[in-house]
């Protein structure tokens, strides 16, 4: 007997009230009652646009059992004295109706002192919950639980501790089944107590810090990952002192891009002062890694400096470097040593283009990008004649420029490359004209006659 | 006020009489309400409540009223003990008592198993089995309604 259809509307309106946006749709596909009864709302943006009093009154107009599923408000300017109690009224509210994506994009100054509700850290049906921007978050309450949140990203975010312990660490004990962390814009530096990423469940955790040029000093104290199911790990950071403890036993696929304050390099010219951090933990934490990317070249510096913790990959199959000095050769090769088991090599050159100012990353300009596809076995090279042993019969130059020092470059390739079977040459040129040249120009070279050269010219962005 | 005048006597649908204490039987509105109209004597009926549910709801209110009135137990032990009381309650009795506590008008007790209830659904199978709604879509309407609702499938 269909029991349920024994109640009256109004409670079954009451019993939807309890329910997530997800698991209402599930009632409203079983019968057309409970579809009349009430209305998921898909999705709900709320801006600048309209004033948040007004949005407010809306929502509170809705029927208790109207639910919810995704709620973004972006709020970046203050508008009138209850500006907080609106921001929150409309979180509280949006809660209440089994919201399963919630985005916040507000901008609030910590002097403001504002706080962001507790009940944004006791929601049962938040599975994606997005926390941003210029935010300080001080204190959740004792029962913080978030059962099903799956995705956090936290942008711009800033924590401290209010209530004894690390409120980061704590938000991250409150979510027992979350799956990707993004932490984006973090100052570690200005964070209180805390800068330990711990979870049994993470499989994916992205951090990039925020990068400012012209940072001179940074005092940043040791951070530790003890994260087990860690496969995934992009990882963008100013180098700490040390890092205190590495659990990263899962990872199969890591990129790690380690910079230093402008005026402290690891080796050569730019080290005006010895950095006083220690990445040794972090280099040995990786090896399980199946798939790495050094992402620039003062990660590959950081690697030679500390080359001696530099662990045997026994698991890594695909590698991707940065180059552009002599000294990220000599990486390379500590790394092709520690690599039995490689198959591809992604080789990046950069080359910055004023080379009077050295800053890391922005200031450079991608020129070419060499992907040495290994047919077989390892390679055996060392690093000043690297090229010459290669047996790499695929060769992919990306974003190929064409200018007079590329031409050298290919042409120093093509004559040591000598097992070159393919060489494919992608290009942004759209013009004619230099495209024709620069076909010309690279089918002039001298090189092997089993060597065919391949062209593509695409859209910038389109690879 | 004699011992006779705080006590209660609530007879069920099936003439089952509970005598219970005034304060215990005040947390229904319904009750208070006839109770206030002085309409009813020492006994009042209810008609729509058979005397197994009636049972289950005044070891609520019992529990509710001690805690109430002493408050020698934790806010902790009473949610503990809510979560025992409808755990292993079965479809039917659930139903019984959402009807019972919204009768008699218990607002905690209703709020309490509407939320058991949306506790036990929680994937499209339990809504089939434990709600056992009547599916009365067309197979044209159900493919259209379950289109516009497959955010929800995909897991």
């Amino acid at each position: 007997m269909d029991r349920i259809s024994s109640l009256p509307n109004e409670i079954i309106c009451h019993i939807v009230s309890f329910l997530s946006a997800k698991e209402a749709a599930f009632a409203s596909v079983l019968s057309k009652r409970w579809q009349n009864l009430y209305t998921i709302i898909p999705k709900l943006d709320f801006d600048d646009t309209g004033s948040l009093k007004n949005n407010l009154d809306r929502l509170l107009a809705l029927p208790a059992s109207s639910r919810i599923r995704n709620f973004s408000l972006k709020c970046r300017r203050r508008k009138g004295p209850n500006h907080h109690a609106h921001v929150n009224g409309l979180l509280c509210n949006v809660l209440k109706r089994g919201v399963m994506e919630l985005k916040l994009d507000i901008w609030v100054s910590e002097v403001e002192g504002y706080s962001l509700p507790f009940e944004v850290f006791t929601s049962k049906t938040l599975v994606e919950l997005k926390l941003g921007s210029i935010l300080t978050i001080d204190r959740l309450p004792e029962n913080a639980l978030l059962p099903a949140l799956k995705t956090l990203t936290i942008e711009s975010v800033r924590f401290s501790d209010l209530c004894g312990c690390c409120a980061f660490q704590k938000l991250l004990s409150a979510c027992p089944v979350l799956v990707e962390l993004v932490m984006r814009n973090v100052e570690w530096d200005f964070w209180k107590w805390s800068r330990k990423v711990s979870s049994q469940s993470l499989e994916r955790l992205t951090i990039n810090h925020r990068y400012c040029f012209g940072i001179v000093e940074y005092d940043l104290e040791s951070i530790t990952f003890d994260t087990p199911s860690l496969t995934y790990f992009k990882y963008f950071d100013f180098s700490p002192k040390s890092y205190s403890t590495v659990n990263l036993g899962s990872l199969v696929e890591a990129t790690v891009g380690l910079t230093l304050p402008q005026n402290q390099g690891w080796i050569g010219q730019y080290r005006k002062s010895i950095p006083t951090s220690d990445v040794t933990n972090l280099i040995k934490g990786l090896s399980n890694v199946e798939i790495l990317d050094l992402y620039d070249t003062m990660t590959m510096e950081a690697f030679y400096y500390f080359r001696e913790a530099i662990p045997v990959f026994k698991n890594l199959h695909h590698l991707s470097v940065t180059t552009g000095k002599k000294i990220c050769w000599r990486t390379l090769s500590y790394l092709l040593n520690k690599s039995p088991n490689l198959k591809t090599l992604v080789i990046v050159v950069w080359i910055p283009k004023q080379f009077q100012v050295y800053t890391p990353i922005k200031f450079y300009s991608k020129f070419l990008i060499l992907s040495y596809l290994f047919m077989q076995g390892t390679l055996q090279s060392n690093c000043h004649s690297f090229l010459l042993p290669c047996p790499v019969k695929i060769l992919e130059i990306t974003e190929y420029l064409g200018s007079k020092g590329d031409l050298e470059e290919m042409k120093q390739i093509l004559e040591k490359m000598s097992c070159l079977e393919l060489v494919k040459v992608c290009s942004d040129e759209r013009n004619d004209k230099k495209q024709l040249r620069l076909r010309t120009n690279l089918l002039n070279l001298p090189r092997s006659s089993k060597c065919k050269i391949q062209f593509e010219f695409t859209l910038p962005g389109s690879r | 006020m004699s011992k006779s005048e705080k006590k209660i006597v609530l007879k069920s649908l099936d003439n089952e009489a509970f005598e219970v204490e005034k304060a215990v039987a005040l947390q229904s509105q319904t009750i208070w309400v006839m109770c206030e109209d002085k309409c009813v004597g020492n006994e009042i009926p209810l008609e729509n409540v058979t005397g197994q549910i009636l049972a289950k709801v005044i070891d609520y209110c019992k529990k509710h009223a001690v805690v109430d009135g002493d408050g020698d137990e934790s806010s902790e032990e009473l949610k503990n003990w809510d979560t025992e009381f409808t755990k292993n309650m079965d479809q039917s009795t659930l139903f019984n008592m959402i009807l019972a506590a919204n009768y008699l008008n218990i607002k905690s007790l209703l709020n309490l198993t509407c939320q058991a209830v949306a506790d036990k659904t929680k994937t499209i199978d339990e809504f089939h089995t434990f709600l056992n709604i009547e599916n009365n879509f067309t197979p044209e309407e159900e493919a259209q309604i379950c289109q516009e609702n497959l955010w929800a499938f995909d897991d």
